[in-house]
């Protein structure tokens, strides 16, 4: 399981350069902070999901685009 | 795997892209819908590990560091749970009322983010006024235009199509990124469209092998609502060849004016406002009549579009021919795009460029057979250097 998640964080890393800007900020997002909450529809639209509905596990938010 | 949730959040003008790309992918974890860059970054893409109190922990991780730092470790509760803010209200009859009731930028930007994300078929007309609204109490808030742009390109994507929303789209993003350079997703909107000369990769040029993937996996790709045009897919060019010398087609305007509309085309330049010596994409979209039971006629010459290009532009192609589809007659839509690059001594204000459609077109099944030419006129702004 070890080796799977860094693999996996390794592979989100590099799916997602194509469309990386070396400066992508993290503005509202430091360290220590609460995370701002989200809320938006899921990408079909059936369904809305809150980041907060995740609280209780933890949670690595991608933010990321296919273009 | 238990101890960790995987969330995407997709910055997307178009969702059933992303859900292609994440097909392919072989992705399932949720991923949620950004268009108008709701969640405030400026770029992409981002990575956050948040623990199980909703604090954020690491940002943009490492791999070989990521369980160590923050799977395998234990964060306690805080004792005071930091506040995140007001809750933001979703319910659209009480943020309506408050928009008209403050008349702000902020508050109809609200609204119209609760009716474009949340309300029914993303409740685009209702935020198309409402981001009108916003703009015109505070014509300088970037925020306020981008999102009137990816209101205009949602109607244009719909069947509530007007004609002019492309351009309205182009138009909008461009004011925004006027207002904040910075803003990398922005700038990204309009390259997404916009010339090659311009572009820092190629956007969609992934699809095909997307799609060809799936198919060999025996997988059904996701539909497109709206297909990635020749500038979507184009890669960035360092130069542009000048467009190697023709015949025009028709120079002494021959052939008969199509009167009757059998065919409307569109157009959109991308930016809609250039520098001397920048570049532009020219999109030119030619639609059938439904209302004259127009079609294609497929067995005769393909369409084609003359540019009379002004002195000292350049562009890749004067004469630009779309080829015909196998079958005998048909009613797609059929676009393509151009670049151009303006002259560098043009002189600031409106400029005008023109050209004109030849295509074959019938009416009805069994109606009149037709060759026509319909002119061209396309408006610009030309800037200050």
């Amino acid at each position: 399981m070890i080796a799977s998640i860094s693999l996996c964080l390794a592979l989100l890393t590099l799916t997602f350069a194509p469309s990386a800007d070396a400066s992508a900020p993290t503005e509202g997002r430091k360290v220590g902070d609460m995370h701002p909450e989200i809320v938006l529809p899921s990408l079909d639209g059936k369904k809305t999901y809150a980041l907060s509905q995740f609280r209780g596990k933890k949670v690595l938010l991608v933010q990321f685009a296919s273009w | 795997m238990g101890k960790l949730v995987v969330v995407g959040v997709a910055q997307e003008q178009h969702p059933d892209r992303c859900r292609l790309w994440l097909q392919w992918q072989r992705i399932n974890w949720p991923v949620l819908h950004d268009p108008i860059t709701k969640t405030g970054l400026t770029a992409v893409p981002v990575l956050t590990a948040i623990d199980e109190w909703g604090v954020v922990r690491l940002t943009n991780p490492e791999p070989d560091t990521f369980e160590r730092e923050f799977l395998d470790r234990h964060f306690p509760k805080p004792a005071l749970l930091p506040d995140t803010g007001p809750a933001s209200s979703l319910d659209p009859l009480a943020l309506l009322a408050e928009a008209r009731a403050k008349n702000s930028a902020e508050a109809w930007r609200a609204y119209g983010d609760t009716v474009l994300l949340f309300g029914p078929k993303r409740g685009q007309l209702g935020a198309l006024e409402a981001y009108r609204r916003a703009v015109k109490a505070s014509p300088a808030d970037g925020a306020s235009q981008f999102r009137l742009g990816v209101a205009y390109r949602l109607r244009y994507d719909s069947p509530a199509r007007q004609e002019g929303d492309f351009q309205a789209a182009l138009d909008a993003w461009g004011r925004a990124l006027a207002l904040d350079p910075n803003q990398y997703i922005w700038r990204r909107r309009i390259q997404q469209y916009g010339p090659r000369l311009d572009k820092p990769y190629p956007f969609y040029d992934w699809v095909e092998e997307a799609r060809a993937a799936l198919r060999a996996r025996g997988e059904t790709p996701i539909a497109l609502t709206a297909e990635p045009g020749g500038a979507e897919t184009a890669s960035p060019l360092k130069e542009l060849s000048p467009a190697a010398p023709i015949p025009e087609p028709d120079p002494q305007a021959k052939v008969t004016r199509d009167a009757g509309r059998f065919v409307l085309i569109e157009t959109a330049l991308a930016p809609g406002k250039v520098k001397p010596g920048e570049a532009a994409r020219l999109h030119l979209v030619f639609r059938v009549n439904g209302a004259r039971k127009a079609h294609w006629n497929n067995e005769a010459e393909p369409l084609r579009v003359w540019l009379n290009v002004p002195p000292g532009w350049e562009t890749e192609q004067r004469l630009i021919e779309l080829p015909n589809p196998q079958t005998a007659t048909s009613a797609e839509v059929r676009q393509t795009s151009v670049e151009l690059r303006i002259s560098r001594s043009a002189p600031p204000g409106p400029a005008t460029l023109t050209g004109y459609a030849l295509y074959n077109v019938c009416e009805d099944v069994n109606g009149v057979c037709l060759f026509r030419r319909q002119d061209i006129r396309v408006g610009l702004e030309v800037t200050a250097p």
